[in-house]
């Protein structure tokens, strides 16, 4: 029988998850089990019944950190369900936030969540980077701070940023407000600077991990990617373990992907059916994103160097984060160099039908779908984000990388090594508050003074 | 500092003596539970950050169909089972400070973190997101539209001059409290009231009875 070890609470993730480990005697990991211990917030339930207008609002609430991605794809979704077509400006602020949305939850989790362990070692925190790295530590915060501040012109607030409704967007970004961004992405050069160091420090020390530690070979999903970041409207790609490409809409996403339970976690771990549960593993977010991409900035060059142009590198995450930072600088420049103007608006009128809608959000492909009737009121509703996506690879990953760490010694896990394998589910970013958003299945529950099932 | 999200985690502190101990989020599951009414006692100031921990907020909207939680097959871990109810932290714990809102306004939680450290009186906030808003109000009550049917954002875009209610847009912003500068509004957006009534807290601490009748009173 193996042992099972557990690790309890990952540190510095979004939400809550722990780790089983089975080990046997000699050291040998059978299985890795990666338990969301987050439970489902049952968004499915929340947002039946409830008016058109209401939904992206609510559905923003689904995460902290994405909440413009749940909040766009909401939007986009109910377009596509009654063809409503948005003006270009519309689109354009959509995408700035999204871009914005980017660069913040990209810094927060390259400064604040995985940086540390990796530019120091795997036990150190933020505020070892304070004192050993202060450069690092201040252009942490300025970089989280510019995206925070971008969304904050454009739509108010911080977080929970909901100025997209079906139809369009509600505030005009005037000449002042473009300047404000402007004049913010102009005092990002230091910062810049000290994220190009980054990934080259990492690279420099320790390549060989950054290549192997807890790699594995799957498939890989991402909107097209063309000379800039796209994160908003392009087709989507799977691109194969071969290197072989098809062109998916967001309905066959969901004809072509089972989403299989697992009694332990309250999140499905989906794949693609044809090729079954162990070759069907597809990955989402930045890593898929990069593999076609044709970017030009020094960070995207150093990446290609170092990774190829095909990588399965599991570590190759949080490299990948740097040059889209990067670009997302430079797509929030180049959208307000092109212009806005002060139509943002169509109106949206609700018909009876299903749309399906995917955006990329900063962890990777987001897909919403909704059902709604002739008065826009929202029937059927399903989440399913990049975390969840991502949930058969974490596992892998962590498998493969107990393997390494746990290799020749006994049946035990000291704190150390829980912290190394911690590293390898950070590489996803994975924020369990999105993966659990909708709920699992059709699931009988009881009903307050009687017997009878009722299903939701 | 206990933090799983910027600190591993550090088992020993859960049960040592803190200053201020801040609560984010409602109570989904019974770990929760198990876990504030651990870390309570030992905190001398309890803040609820957000309006899940002060009031339930979007989580709470789980329960409105039936009281009960979708019940999922258990888990390995008993201590990973659903709530029955989700809810506020407050149904376990004295908590002493609230600080509403969908995000709350950072400039709001720094106010009360550092009065709390610096032993000041915590800041109160009696007046609505209304009297922070500057839009033009023509000063009579708003109009119910006809049939009470208000318009909704799938509209054109609302006039970002006008009060959002007399232009027939559903605002709760007289009933929620202030302390937001009104963030919402001045991006065209009509206020969710995502920071609670007013009359339910002052000063992020809950009103008595007799405060509340003040309240109506002086709102009539």
């Amino acid at each position: 029988m193996p042992k099972v070890v557990k690790i309890d609470n990952v540190a510095r993730l979004e939400g809550h998850a722990s780790v089983a480990l089975y080990l046997y005697k000699n050291g040998e990991v059978e299985k890795v089990e990666y338990l969301a211990t987050e439970p489902s917030r049952a968004f499915d339930v929340i947002l039946k019944g409830k008016h058109a207008s209401e939904v992206p609002i609510l559905a923003a609430r689904i995460c902290g950190i994405c909440y413009t991605a749940h909040n766009i794809c909401a939007c986009k979704a109910l377009e596509e369900a009654w063809g409503t077509p948005i003006p270009v400006s519309a689109k354009k602020i959509r995408e700035l936030l999204l871009l914005a949305n980017t660069l913040a939850s990209h810094a927060l989790h390259t400064f604040f969540l995985a940086g540390p362990g990796l530019l120091i070692d795997g036990t150190s925190t933020i505020v070892d980077v304070q004192n050993k790295h202060p450069d690092f530590f201040k252009a942490g915060i300025k970089l989280r701070m510019i995206g925070q501040k971008i969304s904050e012109i454009i739509a108010g607030r911080k977080v929970h940023a909901t100025i997209s409704v079906p139809g369009g967007v509600l505030g005009v970004l005037d000449q002042e407000k473009q300047d404000e961004i402007m004049k913010l992405l102009d005092s990002a050069s230091e910062p810049m600077k000290v994220i190009a160091c980054y990934s080259h420090c990492i690279l420099s020390k320790r390549k060989e991990y950054m290549l192997s530690y807890g790699k594995i070979e799957t498939h890989f999903l991402a909107l097209k990617q063309s000379k800039r970041l796209e994160l908003y409207d392009n087709p989507i790609e799977l691109l194969m373990k071969d290197e072989k490409m098809v062109i998916l809409t967001p309905a066959q996403i969901l004809e072509k992907i089972t989403e299989e339970e697992k009694e332990y976690s309250y999140v499905r771990h989906p794949y693609l059916t044809d090729l079954g549960p162990e070759n069907g593993q597809f990955r989402v977010g930045p890593l898929a994103r990069i593999q076609n991409a044709n970017w030009d900035n020094p960070s995207f060059h150093e990446f290609k160097k170092s990774f190829g142009d095909f990588t399965q590198s599991t570590m190759g995450y949080n490299i990948a984060r740097i040059p889209e930072m990067v670009e997302c600088m430079k797509g929030i420049r180049s959208i307000i160099e092109s212009g806005l103007d002060k139509e943002i608006k169509n109106i949206a009128r609700p018909k009876k039908g299903v749309g399906v809608a995917v955006v990329e959000a900063p962890r990777g492909l987001l897909l919403h779908r909704y059902e709604t009737d002739s008065e826009g009121v929202v029937g059927k509703t399903r989440v399913i984000a990049p975390t969840t996506f991502h949930q058969g690879s974490i596992e892998r990953s962590t498998l493969g990388a107990a393997k390494t760490v746990l290799n020749g010694k006994k049946d035990d896990c000291s704190d150390e090594d829980k912290i190394k394998i911690e590293q390898a589910i950070r590489a996803y970013d994975p924020c369990m508050s999105c993966a659990g958003a909708t709920q699992l299945r059709v699931i009988k529950r009881p009903r307050l003074g009687g017997n009878n099932n009722q299903n939701i | 500092m206990h933090s799983y999200l910027l600190m591993d985690r550090v088992t020993p502190t859960i049960e040592s003596e803190t200053d201020i101990l801040i609560i984010e989020g409602a109570i989904l599951t019974n770990q929760d539970e198990t876990l504030v009414k651990r870390m309570a006692p030992h905190a001398k100031k309890v803040v609820a950050v957000g309006s899940c921990a002060c009031f339930g907020g979007i989580a709470c909207l789980g329960n409105l169909k039936t009281p009960f939680r979708p019940q999922k097959r258990d888990l390995k871990e008993p201590e990973h089972k659903l709530h029955p109810l989700v809810c506020s932290p407050k149904a376990f714990i004295d908590v002493d400070y609230f600080i509403p809102g969908c995000p709350p306004p950072a400039n709001v939680i720094q106010d009360v973190l550092f009065a709390l450290a610096e032993g000041r009186p915590v800041p109160e906030i009696a007046h609505t997101v209304c009297d922070e808003c500057d839009r033009e109000r023509t000063g009579e009550p708003p109009p119910i539209p006809p049939g009470g049917k208000w318009k909704t954002l799938l509209d054109v875009a609302p006039d970002p001059k006008k009060c959002f209610l007399e232009q027939g847009y559903l605002c709760l912003g007289r009933q929620a409290i202030g302390g937001c500068g009104a963030s919402c509004i001045k991006a065209n957006m009509p206020c969710e009231g995502c920071r609670g009534p007013v009359l339910l807290y002052r000063g992020f601490k809950k009103f008595t009875h007799e405060e509340k009748r003040e309240v109506l009173r002086c709102l009539k």
